[in-house]
């Protein structure tokens, strides 16, 4: 496949074609290693500029020569060039592989560059490395296997949201995800969803048809998207046609998940003890407590016997099975090549109710017209439903079904349905039984779908205008159809709040245009290489939407919204912004050795004020490849040396499309209509820019066994585009301005190594390893809460999403109170460590971090004869996760008869007792306001990926007449090691979470643990 | 390239939903729908859509009911502990001075208004503003009547006069005297009750304006002109008490918008298009779209005399059927009210009228089908007043403000409705913080007492 990319990336560049024609030399050139055609394989004459030609699809050329050539000179990417006497009419090469190079090619902003000639900081992830992984979406499948990139799922649920950073969060307000880039085209990346819970537009890319995700880290790459490579881009390239014969491919996998862990709560015994004792604590009666337990038990004594004892948890998942298959064909000629591949993914979760179910066609076309065309297409279109959940801030969600006691039976004896459905008296949903609504109620009576439509496309042409100069136009579309439908029926009221069905429908068109046209310029002047690319981009983004609500249903059999007899809302409103953009880098390279690059885009946005519409983004970097220095020549020890050193200017305007206006917004009145300010005008609002600094080093060890990749950087983001709190007074809370400074700072380090390199056994360590440290550096003195319980901050001096809350101290040992250190400033430092029970007279200080100290990644890969065994470990270190949900879960009853966490047995029960855990007291209050109580470790080390294959030999092949055969297993976040009480170290609640709540447990359901089996079939 | 020309313009994009400030007040029509604006701020849900009388209730509560729900600001209402970062309470203050901004957005457009609307506009936009600085200023201040100080020296809150309507426009104002508030509150009214009209109306009228100025010179105690604005309401005869009380309470399924009855005199509007009730998400069981998180007592339905029609506004679980319509309307003044308001006005005067005050105790009780009132002395009378507004107008936001009128003390309870504090009407708990968040942004606003 490299090969291939390379043809492409030659077809692309300039090779000048012949001009007098003398005589006529034919050949064929092909690789030392195994004999096989090179096509795209650059053949010049030496010493006579303007002549050479490159091989085509069979590794054959024609060149015509003049009388005085003697020698051709053959040339490819990642192979050693070589020179051939010419004798006779027919030359034949052999190239070699270079494995002193830095072979691969990464893709850059408009265009590709050798690994040896880049100067930035990029990190490439292949395609293959992350097929047939069974995740919802692409990002799960890359965390771990690249440094800088610290990937997080929100939850276990399918399609949800995933937050992506890049060398860390440079922004407290705007946005803080990279840019994603498809073929060329800036995708839609909008979340959609209303439900309150984030969806992912990514799940609608097939991971299959990735041939590499490259992503640019540092100024120097990035910069060259201006305004929206502050958080790094990543640029994703589908994979094309090679030519040659059609080759057929299958796969499919089938398998099912899990749940990655279960947090323990009491049973039927611990928690009627415990509430019985919990209730003498906090005022009740015996007999206004057992009046309670009886509720709870559906009006039955059999709570007395612990007879009931329903594990709720086990109630919530189901069985989840996930298939995928996926065809594809591919091939062409030297002329035309194709990539055709349809898929079929079907997963379940083991959440009762939730399920991805997703096609997927994707079709790239590429056609060499003439001589000085060429033209393609990139396309696919897919259909993806997603089966959701509600947010994990709702009663019906299916991870607060951890709240019900564990003496409620599953089914109400007394009426024979789940228990909630229908009070026995009334005939009405239950009221006040269970404890909580049933989430189980909703799984079965409601419905909450998202059904994307997606079409991604672009087409191209490059033309070559004269033989170092090409020009090139894009012009993409990615249009999105967001639906969204649902029904709560009647069954549900106690948690819709209607008594006679709720439905939603909506839709969304996001239509995003997108055009690039550019000119590239590459030339060879003796030594020197000059590669320049500079042009022009417009995109342009509308959304439109419509949505409806309705309630009052006949009967919940009715489902859809025809049958609403009342339409309580019915909404459409169109966003769009536009980017208006020119750019340009030149790269020098002089004798191979020295590096120069440097970049600038100017931007125009649309959200910007006239004072500020345009920003500019340079950036310049630096390159030495020490290894091809002469007094390098005389060692073997090192075989590859370079040190990079970049410098840019990026921006961020990631903050909706209209900030800087002020507004008005209509507002109803019983049938009047009527408007009010809802924002006030910043006209001097202008972009948020990060200037960041890197250096690098690359550096290989015999011949290339032994590589590794050393960065640090500095990103220093000013102007903060900052939502900032204004006096209430004058009639706003908030304005969006340039208030601000933060930075990152960090080190990143990815070390390959190549075992064994053996003609049987093969084994390759790949590791990397990170670390980020984030500094909000100047607030104006602001404090910003995060969403739930606004125990996150964004605080001068700190890193962003601090834990700032009040410092748990224990129980009073004479009274089992919540006591908390007073911490008042003293000064000098100094804070009052005396302890207090007022949680008023305590005062907030730093308690935790969200942000990890590092992350790394382990990934071995061995074959062995027919054998392939690879598994990833990943890992995150040194953050803490604060559980929102302890203060219903963990807090001995003192907030409701919620059921608790197994460790509130330990909570305090007599005089004298020294327990972190305070007395329970039913409805006490008693040590649940936010504080490092619910604060606890959120390091994990998990077993990511392993994967074992077996290939069939091809003498077996031959036989069943196939290419090539492969079956395997898999398993996904297998085991997870981690001191994290609560059920998944890898959460933030999808309910709260943004660039300040992080690491925010609320009933955030579990990772999933997934295991496959499949078979790769090549006909 | 092939776009360069055309694209300056292209970035351009104006907001399709929304109105840019300049192009939002041009005229006589824009200005009246600001006021519309008004309206709706006013009846946001942390203001009169409800969480303004259901925060002072559960804070002057004593044990008529429990709440047994997962807002932990209720629970901190309800249990007298009020934390600086109550998001309640910091909602009433957002949300409160949101509604004054857009009454003074209206105030400073006077100009564009045609000469046939301006009065009514200025009335209304000043009836809104005067009604909520009066309500701010119990709120976040000491009590009129507190010896503790006085109103001319105990701070309420800041007095915002003008829109802010550009960044540098914003001001870090200081807190005002609780006397300065009620002047201007008072100041707002009587423009507002000179300016509208008399009689029936969805909007603020010379009535609703009438009643307010009541409301506060009772807590005043100038009980001649609060009994003089009660009077002027009860004579005009625009309003009469609803036959049963029950009915005063608009039922489900009204599913479509209902106006207001016989007995409103201003109400929040809501219909199933616009609106949230707040009452009804706390005090409605779950069968009524309530979170059926607030429990009533026992000691709540004993106030209750036998007979009382007013106690067939129960469910068995028990919970109060009054917020049963989540698309009903929230009554912010009734003629009930006014009626108590004059008895109680007639029993304090300096000359009382015992009469006229038992006269005004027995319309309300005779709608509620009870038999006269026995009180004949003026303190049976005024004790007669006290427990009527308890049983007459509970949930519906005027405990805070009885309990310090009367001077009484309230207490908080434990699981089974037990006491285990005891708060005086003068209690520094008794007040809301000044919210953090505000406190952040203008560190030019002083904490009360018992906050940091």
């Amino acid at each position: 496949m490299k090969k291939n990319l390379l043809t492409i990336l030659l077809l692309f560049s300039c090779i000048s074609f012949g001009l007098a024609q003398n005589r006529i030399i034919t050949g064929k050139v092909t690789d030392q290693k195994d004999g096989s055609p090179l096509p795209g394989v650059s053949v010049t004459v030496k010493g006579i500029t303007g002549t050479g030609t490159q091989t085509d699809i069979s590794g054959s050329y024609k060149l015509s020569v003049p009388g005085a050539a003697k020698v051709l000179v053959f040339g490819f990417v990642g192979y050693k060039s070589l020179e051939v006497s010419i004798k006779g009419d027919v030359v034949n090469a052999q190239i070699e592989p270079d494995s002193k190079q830095l072979t691969e090619v990464v893709v850059v902003g408009y265009g590709t560059q050798s690994r040896r000639s880049l100067t930035g900081s990029v990190s490439k992830i292949k395609g293959a490395d992350i097929e047939n992984i069974p995740v919802p979406s692409l990002e799960s499948a890359i965390q771990g296997r690249t440094p800088g990139v610290y990937i997080q799922a929100q939850n276990g649920k399918l399609g949800q949201g995933i937050q992506v950073r890049i060398r860390g969060a440079s922004s407290v307000s705007a946005g803080n995800q990279p840019l994603y880039v498809v073929d060329g085209l800036p995708i839609t990346v909008n979340d959609f969803s209303t439900n309150g819970a984030s969806t992912n537009p990514l799940v609608d890319l097939n991971q299959n048809d990735i041939e590499s995700i490259d992503i640019l880290k540092d100024a120097s790459a990035s910069a060259i998207y201006g305004s929206r490579a502050s958080n790094g881009v990543v640029l994703i390239t589908t994979k094309k046609g090679k030519a040659g014969d059609t080759k057929i491919t299958y796969n499919q996998y089938y398998g099912f998940s899990k749940p990655t862990r279960e947090r323990e709560f009491f049973n039927a015994e611990q928690y009627v003890t415990a509430l019985r004792a919990a209730g003498i604590a906090g005022g009740y009666s015996n007999t206004s407590i057992e009046a309670r337990l009886k509720r709870y038990a559906a009006g039955s004594d059999d709570y007395k016997t612990y007879k009931v004892n329903t594990d709720w948890e086990k109630e919530i998942t189901q069985h989840a099975p996930v298939q995928n298959y996926n065809l594809v064909l591919s091939g062409g000629n030297d002329k035309t090549k194709f990539y055709i591949s349809g898929t079929y993914n079907n997963q379940k979760g083991f959440l009762i109710g939730n399920a991805i179910n997703q096609y997927s066609l994707r079709t790239n076309v590429s056609n060499q017209a003439n001589k000085w065309l060429e033209v393609g297409a990139n396309l696919s279109v897919s259909r993806t439903k997603n089966y959701r959940l509600d947010n994990d801030n709702q009663f019906s969600t299916p991870m607060q079904v951890a709240a019900l006691s564990p003496i409620t039976p599953v089914i109400d004896p007394r009426t024979g349905l789940t228990s909630g459905a229908l009070d026995p008296v009334s005939g009405l949903p239950n009221s006040d039984f269970p404890i909580y609504f049933n989430p189980l109620l909703n799984a079965q009576n409601s419905f909450f779908n998202t059904t994307d439509y997606r079409n991604l496309g672009n087409v191209y042409a490059q033309v070559k205008l004269l033989p170092s100069l090409s020009f090139r136009s894009e012009v993409g579309v990615d249009i999105l159809n967001s639906g969204e439908d649902s029904f709560s029926g009647s069954l549900t009221a106690r948690n819709s709040g209607t008594p006679n069905g709720f439905g939603f429908n909506s839709s969304v068109t996001s239509v995003n245009f997108n055009t690039n046209n550019f000119l590239q310029f590459i030339k060879d002047i003796g030594k020197s290489n000059i590669n320049v690319v500079g042009g022009m981009t417009y995109q342009r983004q509308q959304n439109d939407l419509n949505s409806i609500t309705g309630r009052q249903f006949p009967s919940d059999a009715y489902k859809k919204l025809i049958s609403a007899a009342d339409i309580t809302a019915a909404t459409s409103s169109t966003t769009a912004y536009s980017l208006l953009s020119y750019f340009a880098r030149a790269n020098y390279k002089f004798d191979e050795k020295y590096l120069l690059s440097l970049s600038g885009r100017v931007d125009g946005s649309s959200r910007f004020g006239a004072n500020h519409r345009y920003g500019f983004f340079p950036a310049g970097s630096i390159g030495w490849i020490v290894s091809e220095e002469g007094f390098m020549k005389k060692q073997q020890l090192i075989s590859e040396l370079k040190l990079r050193a970049s410098y840019g200017i990026t921006g961020n305007s990631e903050i909706g499309n209209f900030p800087s206006r002020g507004l008005f917004t209509e507002f109803g009145y019983a049938g009047v209509a009527g408007a009010r300010p809802t924002q006030l005008p910043n006209p001097n609002l202008k972009w948020e820019t990060t200037a960041q600094s890197d250096l690098g080093l690359d550096i290989g060890f015999f011949n290339g066994r032994l590589s590794g990749q050393f960065d640090v950087y500095l990103k220093k983001t000013k102007d903060l585009l900052l939502n900032v709190q204004i006096p209430a007074t004058s009639g706003f809370t908030t304005i969006t301005e340039n208030l601000g400074k933060l930075q990152n700072k960090g080190f990143e380090l990815q070390i390959d190594s190549k075992n064994i390199v053996g003609k049987e056994v093969t084994w390759s360590t790949s590791f990397n390893f990170s670390v980020n440290r984030n500094k909000i550096t100047d607030l104006k003195g602001q404090v910003i809460t995060g969403a739930g319980d606004a125990v996150n901050r964004a605080v001068e001096g700190q890193p962003l999403g601090v834990f700032y809350t009040v410092e748990f101290a224990g129980a009073d040992p004479a009274n089992g109170d919540a006591l908390y250190y007073k911490n008042t400033d003293l000064g000098n430092g100094k804070r009052d460590r005396a302890t207090t029970n007022d949680y008023n007279q305590a005062t907030p200080v730093v308690v935790g971090n969200p942000n990890p100290k590092f992350i790394a990644g382990l990934n071995n890969t061995v074959s062995y004869k027919g054998f392939d065994f690879s598994f990833l470990l990943q890992e995150v270190n040194g953050d803490q996760i604060y559980n929102g949900g302890g203060q219903y879960m963990s807090v001995g009853f003192n907030n409701g008869a919620d059921n608790q966490t197994i460790d509130q047995l330990k909570s305090w029960k007599k005089p004298g007792d020294i327990t972190m855990v305070p007395e329970a007291r039913l409805f006490g209050g008693n040590g649940i306001s936010p504080s490092s109580r619910f604060l606890d470790d959120g390091s994990y080390l998990r077993l990511k990926n392993i994967i074992l294959g077996y290939n069939f030999p091809k003498s077996v092949l031959a036989k069943i007449k196939l290419q090539s055969l492969r079956i395997y297993a898999q398993a996904t976040n297998l085991a997870t090691w981690t001191k994290y009480k609560g059920w998944d170290p890898e959460l933030n609640s999808d309910a709260f979470s943004g660039n300040i709540t992080q690491n925010y447990d609320f009933y955030a359901a579990p990772q999933a643990k997934t295991i496959t089996f499949g078979i790769n079939v090549g006909f | 390239m092939l776009y360069n020309t055309g694209c300056q313009k292209q970035l351009d994009i104006k907001p399709h939903d929304t109105v840019e400030s300049d192009q939002a007040l041009k005229t006589s029509k824009d200005v009246q729908g600001v006021l519309i604006g008004a309206y709706t701020a006013a009846g946001l849900r942390n203001l009169y859509g409800g969480r303004l009388q259901a925060t002072t209730d559960f804070l002057a509560d004593d044990g008529d009911f429990s709440y047994f729900g997962t807002f932990s600001e209720y629970t901190e209402l309800n249990d007298k502990k009020i934390t600086i970062n109550n998001a309640f309470v910091e909602g009433v203050w957002d949300d409160g001075y949101n509604a004054i901004g857009v009454c003074n957005t209206v105030l400073a457009n006077l100009n564009l208004v045609d000469e046939a609307n301006k009065k009514r506009v200025e009335g209304e936009a000043k009836f809104l503003r005067g009604m909520t600085y009066f309500d701010l200023a119990r709120a976040f201040g000491r009590a009129w009547n507190d010896t503790n100080g006085s109103p001319a020296t105990n701070l309420a809150v800041p007095l915002v006069l003008t829109p802010t309507t550009t960044i540098p426009g914003i001001q870090k104002v200081k807190r005002n005297t609780v006397a300065e508030i009620y002047a201007q509150a008072i100041a707002d009214l009587t423009t507002a009750e000179t300016n509208l009209e008399v009689g029936k109306s969805v909007y603020a009228s010379s009535s609703a304006a009438s009643a307010v100025l009541a409301r506060i010179y009772l807590t005043q105690e100038k009980f001649d002109l609060a009994e003089a604005e009660a009077t002027k309401i009860i004579d005009a005869g625009d309003f009469t008490l609803v036959k049963n009380f029950t009915e005063e309470f608009q039922k489900p399924a009204q599913a479509t918008h209902v106006f207001n009855s016989t007995e409103d005199i201003f109400a929040i509007q809501i219909s199933n298009q616009s609106g949230f009730n707040a009452l009804n998400e706390v005090y409605a069981s779950s069968d009524f779209s309530g979170r059926g998180e607030t429990y009533i007592n026992q000691q709540h339905l004993d106030r209750y005399e036998p007979g009382d029609d007013r106690a067939n506004e129960f469910t068995d679980d028990p919970f109060t059927t009054k917020f049963n319509n989540t698309f009903g309307n929230v009554i912010t003044i009734r003629l009930a009210e006014i009626y108590l308001i004059r008895a109680e006005a007639r029993v304090r005067k300096a000359t009382p009228n015992l009469i006229g005050a038992a006269a005004d105790i027995n319309m309300v009780r005779n709608r509620a089908k009870l038999g006269n009132t026995t009180a004949v002395t003026k303190d049976a009378l005024f004790a007669a007043v006290k427990k009527e507004r308890r049983v007459e107008l509970p949930f519906e936001g005027f405990r805070l403000g009885d309990l310090k009128r009367y001077t009484e003390s309230t207490h908080s309870i434990d699981g089974d409705g037990n006491p285990v504090q005891t708060f005086q009407w003068n209690s520094p708990k008794l007040i809301f913080p000044i919210p953090k968040r505000e406190r952040d942004a203008n560190p030019n606003l002083t904490q009360n007492e018992g906050y940091q």
